[in-house]
């Protein structure tokens, strides 16, 4: 189960037109490429967004960090195109060249927007793209102009080379859009063009930075910028600005027992032998329906100095201070008859904030509903569904377990409106990795003061980091709430990602290679002993 | 439910091996060895020398004062005035052991065993088929380890009378403390079909929690403790077991709800009051956690409280203090085995831990070196790592590792070992499940896991 999203150009529609920093050549690729209309969500949210993978959002990760000068930062980092195959050969997985791909930086309570970062990715076209060298090949990668090992991106040996820019959008309701870098409402700052994709990572032969030479798998867990593979530091940019941005291949840093909770509440999950009438337990391990599977990411890095402020009141904080962050993934807008250019160009088709709100707690005949709107409607659409959680009448009803289904007011605080909220007043908090860190957040004690001195959660639901096993946790807070007083551990068995993180942006792991990973976890595991 | 005095202290026999609360396990993977005949288990030799009936009874007459607001205390001497009436009635005699079995649990001094087991022998000698003193007699071998005198008097009890819940229960300790889980299973599933109460409830979660059931075992745990028993020291020990449970999946905030709870009704409880201290200590509440220690020093030398405390001052480098709590754990480790109080594992794993008397360590664990006890072989193996010998140390954790025995403790040693043996990507990925665990699984070593996996990690730098 994950969080959904959806990426917004509705948003924009709102706020009196803000144009995209850089609108896409509204050409023949835009006219042919009449997209199905589709919302998206975490892997597999909503029914329209399954039929368009990549732009379809996974999980939005946001925490508080500190650069090595000691300047803390605010990082997010948003997953897209869920089950990319490693091996997936010739083409591999690509950015939407027609799509945005959208971080926004929301007020916490209200949810409204009050900064969008936009990331817009270039052309696949074989024969006009830009990026590739080589029409001549079945080979993206591994032989451009020059055949061998891509040994820096972009090089001669990388066919096709993907490229974005970046741009950060100021929302304004009340003006149309002015077309000028600046921080006033309406304003557009370019902040980076032409910056590269790193290659997705083939293999041992076409790849050798991203792997082990011993084994071909990938290598990850590097702990600061110096120790990334070559591909991920070339490609991490410090942009003019103070901001740093990533967008490539990565390996997918979600873990759970998916495939069992779907199978309704598969015995694995939370009974033990099929008997019901015995409790919650589970037999043997779960099953990792994400293991061997890569995504898409893009990230940025951005200064708190550049952040707005905002007083909330989040879940387990009672008077916390920080931003609320969500994700949206527009596709453009098809104008039949124009007497003038729309104000907004594009069609928001996905939206994602905190993990499992829309793909566990909204009911599937909302679930598009909450792709194509935006936080600010959550308190009158979508409340009623973390105030009354179907997840927990199911678990009753299956397990003949008590949990409260109503008046969960403690879910609310975390889902509605679905912005994930982080309190940016607190230090840097640890990551997987480093001591301190656990899987469960607060439960698991890992807590960090905050700027009035009170001790807040290090992960979700204050923010989200990778490794924070939000399945757990959400299914201990909807077994616990809305009181705590006595917090029942409930949870899918899976408690670790199947790759080691970074400790250092982009955090998400190295993807795995085309030519060696491993997918299957659990009872569908080979048995062998590793 | 209730149930028999007995049965409610035969409770988790083995807690009583002097190993205390969270350091308590004595369960084991089942080998992959042909299996055992029918009703035969594979036993050490005996151990214990059996205490001779008038010496055992001279002990009965010197019982000490007993304190007016122990409800254990005023039953004891309720009892002991019975058959000072009626000398001849055999299920008095059984009550007073049973009575000063639980004396046992609470103050885990051998003395209590040699009473229990006088006062067992004299109702046997009254009445040879009495079955209530046959697993009196069981369960007294048993929590001294003495596994092959307890399945012998468990059997005789069984003959007589095949389905005798607590017979099945001492023949599944003792199968558990061989490493046997198969036979602990079958013994503790006959248990259960007897009778399903606290006793055969709490010794089932144990079992599948060890075998890698969490969630299962918790669920059963708790269990057990809303089935409750007269004796507030039983449901203490049940929550103790299952803050333990929580600990070790790195839940610090529900375990410490749990202690809080179990503290409530029982405030003296020490397992409860050493998992407080173990939570505190991982919480970094490092006041909280001194306090809880030392209000277990109160009433006496322990070595968990002591070991804690230690480790404490070692975190800031106050070595001086920190010595100066091992120095008080050696000699009571001395004094100890001069009582036959049996704590050689638990010693072995300090100075394994602590990295010092490797030599010293390395006699204790090889006390158990055919071990399948899942503990008792991560012990071995960690010795063995600590002393360099790779060879037995990986026979050791494989034996550890093979009941999945959700400890973060095992998956550390058997990562550093993996690492020894230059399997890199094998280490990375024990170390890692170990911390995913419990990332605060020991106040020394959980950091040190980190910095492993750190140093697996650079060397893994791809040369760019």
């Amino acid at each position: 189960m994950k969080p959904n999203t959806t990426t917004g150009i509705a948003g924009l529609r709102r706020w009196a037109g803000t144009a995209p920093g850089r609108m896409l050549a509204i050409g023949s690729a835009l006219l042919t490429l009449a997209t199905p209309q589709t919302w998206a969500s975490s892997h597999s949210d909503a029914p329209l967004i399954k039929q368009d993978p990549q732009v379809n959002l996974t999980d939005v990760y946001t925490f508080v960090r500190q650069r090595p000068s000691g300047e803390r930062v605010l990082v997010v980092e948003v997953s897209v195109r869920p089950f990319s195959e490693p091996g997936d050969g010739v083409i591999y997985d690509r950015f939407a060249d027609d799509a945005e791909y959208n971080i926004h930086i929301a007020n916490p309570v209200t949810g409204a927007t009050l900064q969008q970062y936009t990331f817009r990715f270039s052309d696949h076209d074989a024969v006009k793209a830009p990026g590739l060298k080589n029409p001549n090949t079945i080979l993206s990668y591994g032989l451009g102009t020059e055949l061998g090992p891509i040994l820096t991106v972009g090089d001669a040996r990388q066919n096709y080379t993907q490229t974005y820019s970046v741009s950060r959008i100021m929302p304004d309701r009340t003006r149309p859009g002015r077309r000028h870098p600046g921080n006033r409402p309406g304003d557009i700052t370019s902040l980076g063009k032409n910056l590269l994709v790193p290659p997705p990572n083939v293999g041992m032969r076409t790849t050798p930075p991203y792997n082990d030479p011993e084994t071909g798998r990938a290598v990850s867990g590097a702990t600061s910028r110096e120790t990334l593979d070559t591909y991920t530091r070339e490609t991490t940019y410090d942009l003019p600005g103070g901001v740093t941005v990533f967008a490539g291949p990565r390996e997918d840093g979600f873990f759970a027992d998916t495939p069992g909770i779907f199978d309704l509440l598969d015995s694995r999950i939370l009974d033990n032998n099929g008997s019901l009438a015995d409790g919650l337990g589970q037999d043997g391990a779960g099953v990792d329906g994400f293991k061997g599977f890569n995504v898409l990411h893009y990230g940025i890095v951005i200064p708190l100095s550049q952040l707005p402020s905002i007083a909330y009141t989040g879940a387990l904080q009672p008077a916390a201070t920080g931003v609320g962050v969500f994700a949206t993934v527009g596709r453009p807008r098809v104008v039949l008859f124009p007497s003038r250019m729309s104000a907004s160009s594009f069609v928001q088709v996905n939206r994602l904030g905190n993990p499992l709100f829309n793909e566990v707690l909204v009911a599937l005949g909302s679930k598009d509903l909450y792709n194509r709107t935006l936080p600010t409607t959550d308190a009158s659409t979508f409340a009623r569904f973390a105030e009354n959680p179907e997840v927990a009448t199911l678990i009753n009803t299956v397990f003949s377990t008590t949990f409260p289904t109503t008046g969960r007011g403690d879910l609310k605080a975390v889902y509605i409106p679905d912005v994930i909220r982080v309190n940016t007043t607190t230090g840097p908090v640890p990551v997987q990795g480093e001591e301190g860190f656990s899987r469960l957040s607060f439960i698991g004690g890992d807590v960090v003061e905050d700027g009035n001195g009170n001790m807040v959660p290090s992960g979700w639901p204050n923010g989200r980091r990778f490794g924070d096993d939000v399945v757990d946790i959400a299914l201990t807070a909807v077994a616990s709430g809305p009181t705590f007083e006595t917090i029942t551990v409930v949870g899918d068995n899976v408690p670790a990602n199947d790759q080691v993180y970074n400790r250092t942006f982009p955090y998400a792991a190295t993807p795995h290679a085309g030519t060696r990973h491993q997918k299957d976890s659990g009872v569908n595991a080979p048995i062998v002993i590793e | 439910m209730s149930a028999s005095p007995l049965s409610l202290l035969i409770l988790a026999a083995a807690a009583i091996a002097g190993l205390t609360a969270w350091s308590a396990y004595f369960p084991a993977a089942p080998a992959t060895r042909a299996p055992a005949p029918p009703d035969e288990i594979s036993l050490p030799p005996a151990v214990t020398p059996r205490t001779a009936l008038p010496d055992a009874m001279a002990l009965l007459e010197i019982i000490p004062p007993s304190s007016p607001d122990s409800k254990t205390d005023l039953l004891l001497q309720e009892r002991q005035i019975l058959t000072a009436r009626h000398p001849t009635r055999a299920e008095l005699w059984v009550q007073l052991g049973d009575a000063l079995a639980q004396k046992q649990r609470e103050t885990q001094l051998p003395v209590w065993h040699d009473r229990a087991e006088a006062a067992y022998q004299k109702a046997q000698q009254i009445e040879p088929a009495t079955v209530a003193a046959l697993n009196g007699l069981a369960w007294v071998y048993g929590s001294r380890h003495d596994f092959q005198e307890s399945v012998r008097w468990a059997k005789l009890a069984l003959d007589l009378d095949p389905a005798n819940p607590i017979s099945h229960g001492i023949m599944g300790d003792a199968a558990l403390e061989l490493g046997d889980l198969e036979r602990a299973a079958e013994s503790y599933q006959a248990m259960l079909d007897a009778r399903p109460d606290m006793s055969s409830y709490s010794r089932a979660a144990y079992l599948v929690w060890m075998k890698g059931d969490v969630k299962k075992g918790r669920w059963l745990m708790q269990k057990a403790i809303d089935a409750g028993s007269p004796h507030p020291e039983n449901v203490a020990w049940c929550r103790t077991r299952l803050a333990m449970m929580l600990f070790n999946e790195g839940a610090l905030l529900p375990a410490g709800q749990v202690v809080a709870e179990g503290l409530k009704q029982t405030p003296d409880h020490v397992p409860l009051l050493l998992l407080l201290g173990k939570i505190k200590l991982a919480q970094r509440d490092e006041k909280a956690a001194t306090a809880a220690f030392e209000s277990v020093l109160k009433s006496g030398e322990n070595h968990d409280a002591l070991v804690g405390l230690g480790d404490l001052h070692l975190i800031h480098g106050r070595t001086d203090l920190a010595e100066s709590f091992f120095t008080r754990l050696e000699k009571q480790h001395r004094l100890n085995a001069a009582q036959g109080i049996h704590d050689h594992t638990q010693m072995a794993r300090f100075y394994a831990d602590h990295d010092r008397e490797l030599d010293r360590a390395l006699q204790f664990a090889q006390e158990h070196a055919q071990t399948q006890n899942v503990y008792e072989a991560d012990t071995l193996a960690w010795v063995c790592y600590q002393k360099g010998d790779l060879k037995l140390a990986r026979k050791a954790i494989e034996t550890a590792l093979r009941a999945g025995t959700p400890d973060a403790e095992i998956f550390y040693h058997a990562g550093l070992i993996a690492a020894a043996l230059n399997d890199r990507p094998g280490a990375q990925k024990l170390l890692s499940r170990a911390l995913s665990l419990n990332p605060h699984f020991h106040p020394l070593h959980s950091t040190k896991a980190l910095k492993k996996l750190d140093e697996l990690a650079r060397t893994l730098t791809v040369k760019n």
